[in-house]
């Protein structure tokens, strides 16, 4: 949508009105006040359109089993610019790496999606996705089973149709 | 013919008391039920929806509002003057709740105890009262404004004193034009003389309704003459500091005031309660009772009160109030702020002066027309109709096109006259840097 | 009833004019002042002279208090009010007059006496109602003002439009030499 620019020239001295003015501006808004289309969006039952590249709330892609799918590789908080993300990784007996503990905190976060992006499996998204007021500050650092718990559709940080997007 | 019917002491002091809690009861409703409706029709008309979520369409929204008001936190500013902070609110809200007193709202209404007149308080100063309690309203304003002591609050109070000052005059010149129609100031009487007229007064006295509705809304310091609470300018003027349920206060004593200025407009120019083309519902107090007008040779025809007149007028009353009503909001999101300047130069140099002239143009043409005894009636409108009519037309010509108000660019003309002509240097602006 | 109403208001009105000498803002002496005034107006309406009382309200409450908190609000701010209270040769003069006056009114007030009425009071006032009853309360306020007291009317407005003129050139800034 490119922004246009209107420019109101300034009527010439001795061009200016002022009842004839004042009574079309008046007609003009009797003409939007009685105008039935409104842009106001109902917002809690009529959701606005999100667009496909809006960075929101994180969630963590889990496995068919229900671990989560993130490998404590370390890559996301050292991408991190706001420092958000707390990561402790462990091993199980396989020696698969996952995280002990997984913490994002989101009042520090900026949501620039760059943990997503460096994410090596895909685990950790930024989501489509702004509704989280809590009553209390404490619940603004999601842990890993909150993260795993979000079920939001997430974010499409490029177009995979065109090759040329970022 | 028709008794007089009067009420006995203790049914007047009755019913009076009924009529005080009544009339204040509905203008506290309408007020309420106004600031809704501002934002709403505000929504309407910047093509959004408005406050639509307490309760169906949004009708419990003042509640809401009402309460979130109460139970808020007073503040009060440490350097306040206390005294004067706390008197500043009520001294503004009380002049506007008493003036709709006088208005009349409905033709009388005959009860078993005697014939009612449909107005809280008939007294023989009528016009004068208002003007006189509304010209009060300003002390509220100046003062919490110079209580507050915040520059400006203050810069607010004193534009609220100024253009009180300034558009007083023109208010009250122009009502002097509807008051020699009438011929006394009783609100009744305007109503009654209207009827008899054959025609409202909007229509012989085209100019000082025109006069009238700008000065209305200079007093009522709506919009666009908003100057004391002016946003962009002053933060909100007067009642920066105010909060909570003081705030409310001044809120409340603004809308009141354009409520009672609606029931003025409606009374002085659309003919009060009455019902057009119809000459059923004419009544007046006359010595001999109740009557409907004069037949040929002056005697009076009784007119007989009736409860469906009654609340057919009490309609016809509430629709032309809530006319102005919409129409007061309706400018308000038409028209933006004026520059102060050109507030006080249309009070003082083009309201005072015109509606000054209009006075002697009206008095004039109505001794004319005595003198060639035509009477008071439809010919007699008629006349005033054409001349106010070619004189408010000429008015609104003379206004149009900047000959009298100049805008911004009269300023830069006028300035630039004064500013001295520079050294010319040969080689343009580039060579002489 | 109206008694009381009365001592309300003349206590309201007497209690307003002690409050506007001794009272040490200016603003706060304005609005004993306009109180004294509204009191006043309120006698005038247990008098039944409306007329009067409203235009006492509009005029002097309304309007021309309305301007004097304009120029106390505009000039006076911050400004020392007991310079102006030091006693000398000024207020002494201040006192005689005062006192003066005072003593005229209060002889005035004793020569009438007890009754306090003219003798042909109850003619005069049979006359004033007759004349209300013709002209309305403004005619007959209006008539003798516009007629028998035309020139007193008109000087008066001539020294309200001198003083006008007066703080015009005083509030005017003085154009300096060489200026034109």
């Amino acid at each position: 949508m490119a922004i246009s620019v209107k420019v109101m020239r300034r009527p010439e001295v001795g061009r200016t009105s002022y009842m004839r003015a004042t009574l079309k501006g008046m007609s003009l808004t009797f003409k939007h006040m009685v105008n039935p289309t409104k842009v106001t969006l109902q917002y809690p039952e009529d959701q606005p359109d999100l667009h496909p590249r809006w960075r929101g709330t994180h969630r963590m892609e889990v496995h068919a089993d229900g671990r989560p799918k993130c490998v404590a590789c370390g890559l996301c908080p050292t991408v991190c610019p706001a420092n958000c993300i707390r990561l402790v990784g462990g091993e199980d007996d396989q020696g698969n790496r996952y995280p002990i503990v997984y913490e994002i905190d989101e009042f520090r976060c900026i949501f620039c999606g760059m943990c997503q992006e460096v994410c090596p499996v895909e685990a950790i998204h930024v989501g489509r996705h702004f509704e989280n007021a809590e009553y209390s500050r404490d619940r603004f650092v999601y842990d890993l089973d909150r993260l795993m718990e979000q079920d939001h559709p997430t974010t499409l940080l490029w177009d995979p149709s065109d090759s040329r997007s970022e | 013919m028709h008794e007089m019917n009067e009420l006995s002491t203790f049914w007047f002091v009755t019913i009076g008391a009924i009529k005080v809690l009544a009339v204040f009861t509905v203008v506290m409703v309408v007020v309420a039920y106004m600031t809704l409706a501002e934002r709403r029709v505000s929504a309407f008309i910047q093509d959004r929806l408005g406050p639509n979520r307490v309760g169906p369409f949004g009708l419990l929204q003042p509640i809401a509002d009402g309460l979130k008001n109460i139970i808020k936190e007073e503040t009060m500013p440490g350097t306040a003057a206390k005294l004067y902070f706390v008197l500043g609110p009520a001294l503004a809200i009380m002049p506007a709740v008493v003036t709709f007193a006088v208005i009349p709202f409905a033709a009388p209404l005959p009860t078993p105890v005697g014939t009612v007149d449909m107005v809280v308080a008939d007294v023989p100063i009528g016009i004068l009262y208002i003007l006189a309690l509304s010209s009060l309203a300003v002390y509220g304003i100046v003062l919490s404004g110079w209580a507050s002591n915040n520059k400006y609050a203050f810069l607010g109070g004193l534009r609220a004193s100024a253009q009180m000052i300034s558009y007083e005059v023109a208010l009250g010149l122009s009502v002097i034009a509807v008051l020699l129609l009438i011929g006394n100031v009783t609100l009744t009487e305007a109503v009654w003389q209207q009827q008899q007229l054959g025609m409202w007064f909007i229509l012989p006295l085209s100019l000082a309704f025109i006069f009238f509705l700008i000065s209305a809304l200079a007093e009522t310091n709506r919009l666009p003459f908003d100057m004391p609470e002016a946003e962009s300018e002053l933060i909100t003027g007067y009642h920066t500091e105010y909060s909570a349920m003081k705030f409310s206060m001044f809120f409340i004593a603004e809308y009141a005031h354009v409520v009672t200025a609606s029931g003025l407009l409606a009374t002085l120019f659309l003919g009060g309660w009455d019902i057009p083309f119809w000459t059923g519902d004419d009544m007046f107090r006359h010595e001999t009772g109740w009557i409907r007008g004069f037949d040929a040779a002056g005697a009076p025809i009784p007119a007989t009160p009736s409860v469906l007149i009654t609340l057919l007028t009490l309609g016809a009353f509430c629709v032309k109030t809530g006319f102005f009503l919409l129409l007061y909001i309706w400018i308000r999101w038409t028209l933006p702020r004026f520059r102060y300047d050109q507030v006080m130069h249309l009070g003082w140099k083009i309201m005072l002066p015109g509606s000054l002239g209009y006075i002697m143009l009206v008095a004039g043409t109505m001794l004319v027309l005595d003198q060639l005894g035509v009477p008071f009636g439809l010919l007699y409108g008629g006349v005033l109709t054409v001349v106010s009519g070619i004189t408010t037309l000429a008015f609104i010509f003379f206004v149009d096109r900047d000959r009298v108000i100049g805008g911004a660019h009269r300023k830069i003309k006028v300035a630039r006259r004064h500013v001295p002509a520079a050294p010319k240097s040969p080689g343009g602006p580039a060579a002489s840097s | 009833m109206t008694e009381i109403f009365f001592i309300l208001f003349a206590v309201v009105a007497l209690g307003g004019a002690v409050g506007v000498v001794i009272s040490r803002t200016p603003i706060a002496s304005l609005l004993f002042m306009v109180a004294t005034l509204a009191s006043v107006a309120g006698i005038y309406v247990l008098f039944e002279a409306h007329f009067l009382a409203a235009i006492q309200v509009l005029v002097y409450a309304g309007a021309i208090m309305v301007l004097f908190l304009f120029v106390i609000m505009l000039l006076n701010l911050g400004h020392d009010y007991r310079a102006d209270l030091r006693f000398g040769l000024w207020s002494l003069l201040g006192f005689v007059v005062v006192g003066l006056t005072f003593g005229v009114l209060a002889q005035g007030f004793l020569d009438v006496g007890d009754t306090g009425f003219r003798e042909d009071g109850a003619a005069v006032a049979a006359a004033l109602d007759a004349a209300v009853q013709e002209q309305g309360v403004a005619g007959v306020i209006a008539e003798p003002l516009f007629t028998d007291y035309v020139v007193a009317f008109e000087l008066m407005g001539l020294l309200l439009l001198v003083a006008i003129v007066a703080a015009v050139v005083l509030a005017k800034p003085r154009s300096r030499s060489g200026e034109s």
